[in-house]
């Protein structure tokens, strides 16, 4: 039974592991810290993937509080595959940065850096296993500070505008998101993703043109978090200025993120009834 | 038609956020564009709280004795607005600090300067 | 009380077209601090007192601190 707070366990170790670094002195303590972290929590992940494919998806209610009321992890085989994902790789990336990074960013910042790096995919992880619409939208924003911190600490003269055009869009893509979950929260009453599901399969034939307006403030706030092709204009700058350890976090791991957020967004709350009375997959996959 | 007078706060909020996005967007100095996104997201928080709020009902602070569930207004929305006023700050204070080291790099704050200025 | 909500209402839309209209930037910053007050007034119409207090001592408090700071270093 223990293997059900895996997920909690994975995220809170990355979380409060990244808050001990400052206050180490020796940088190399640091490098190995955030790599056992993210070592550790790939494993967790790993059984937690294992455990899935055995016993079918279960939600994990934190703080015991049942579910209109407190906050759920859904973890389903697609969750737990891209718990694993996302640990694994960003421990083979810190693997790579530690021989590389002392090249490219100033050696007073390296303890930032693996700090930023230990949050961002903390709260990308909690993107990935949240059941619960609001507390996404935290995550996304920690996770979208923590990717802004991990371009500029380069500290060069292109570096800085890339990441005030990145902050400037995602800013903006998050105003959307928020105005969106506003909208579903007015017609529905519910922020946990089951729940409003089933509110809203009851009520869309009421606000076809809220659903609408909705599904579109998600569709472009996402998008442009998650560089969908019109909106894509931040990309180019944000991930060729970047160190090469942080891009490759960035273009690997970080966008992939959103995309599940929108996946999980369009087929847990509103469900394939909905979507496919709206021409919404036709404008994300671009067929006609 | 007459919604828009009887949800008067709603009809301020989107307005509010029309602005707000043209603010951000439009604007060439970058603290307009800063104070352009923070109208944004109080219009949103705006809306937000417009929507909690029920007539006749009182402030969700229990006085002497609890009243019951009808007496008082949802107090979700004024508790997930209070995290979101913390996040617009943070992000905030992050990009005064890149607006600060944009001026030290390139000598002005007007996006367009900067956008010309090509190469290192 | 309905009538004083729209007129705050339409305060607040003055204030907020006032900030992208003023070219002086410390005015503009003013005119963004007076916005942040009367949403917290309007915040207290609309019974979240918590969100009112929140909003007068960070929104009109601490951000226009922060913008003031910044605006004395450029």
């Amino acid at each position: 039974m223990y293997i059900r707070s895996f997920p909690l366990v994975a995220i809170l170790i990355l979380l409060v592991s990244a808050f001990v670094m400052p206050m180490i002195k020796k940088r190399s303590i640091v490098k190995g810290l955030s790599l056992v972290s993210m070592g550790i929590s790939s494993i967790l992940a790993l059984i937690t993937l294992v455990y899935v494919k055995e016993n079918g998806s279960f939600i994990y209610r934190i703080g015991h509080w049942d579910a209109p009321w407190g906050i759920e992890f859904q973890i389903g085989i697609i969750e737990a595959m891209m718990g694993f994902l996302f640990t694994s790789v960003a421990a083979l990336i810190i693997w790579y940065s530690i021989y590389s990074i002392h090249k490219e960013i100033k050696d007073n910042r390296v303890v930032f850096y693996y700090l930023l790096v230990n949050i961002l995919i903390g709260a990308l992880l909690g993107i990935v296993f949240s059941n619960d619409l609001f507390n996404s939208f935290v995550f996304m924003e920690l996770s979208t500070l923590a990717s802004c911190g991990i371009i500029v600490v380069k500290d060069k003269k292109e570096n800085i505008k890339a990441t005030l055009k990145y902050l400037v869009l995602s800013t903006l893509g998050s105003g959307l998101v928020l105005m969106g979950i506003a909208f579903l929260y007015s017609i529905t009453g519910h922020l946990n993703m089951t729940f409003a599901h089933r509110e809203i399969v009851k009520v869309y034939a009421d606000y076809g043109q809220t659903v609408l307006i909705t599904l579109g403030l998600f569709t472009v706030g996402l998008g442009v978090k998650s560089a969908m092709f019109p909106l894509h204009t931040w990309l180019p700058d944000a991930h060729s200025s970047a160190p090469s350890s942080s891009s490759a976090l960035l273009s690997a791991l970080v966008l992939k993120g959103f995309v599940l957020l929108l996946v999980k967004i369009l087929y847990r709350v509103f469900g394939t009834e909905i979507i496919n009375q709206f021409p919404i997959l036709n404008l994300i996959l671009i067929s006609f | 038609m007459e919604m828009l007078f009887t949800k008067y706060f709603e009809v301020g909020s989107m307005v509010l956020f029309g602005v707000g996005f043209m603010t951000l967007l439009l604007h060439n100095n970058l603290i307009k564009k800063i104070i352009g996104m923070n109208i944004m997201d109080t219009a949103v928080f705006l809306f937000f709280i417009a929507k909690g709020y029920i007539d006749g009902r009182e402030a969700p602070i229990v006085r002497g004795f609890h009243k019951g569930v009808e007496a008082y207004v949802n107090p979700v929305p004024a508790a997930l607005m209070l995290t979101g006023i913390v996040i617009a700050v943070s992000v905030t204070a992050f990009a005064l600090a890149l607006t600060v080291k944009i001026y030290e790099k390139y000598g002005t704050i007007e996006l367009d300067e900067i956008m010309k200025m090509r190469g290192d | 009380m309905e009538i004083f909500s729209i007129i705050m209402i339409l305060f607040l839309i003055g204030s907020a077209i006032a900030v992208s209209a003023i070219k002086n930037l410390l005015g503009a910053i003013i005119a963004f601090t007076v916005y942040s007050l009367v949403m917290a007034i309007l915040w207290q119409q609309l019974n979240a007192p918590d969100l009112a207090i929140t909003e007068a001592a960070v929104g009109a408090g601490i951000t226009t601190l922060l913008f003031i700071f910044t605006l004395k270093k450029n």
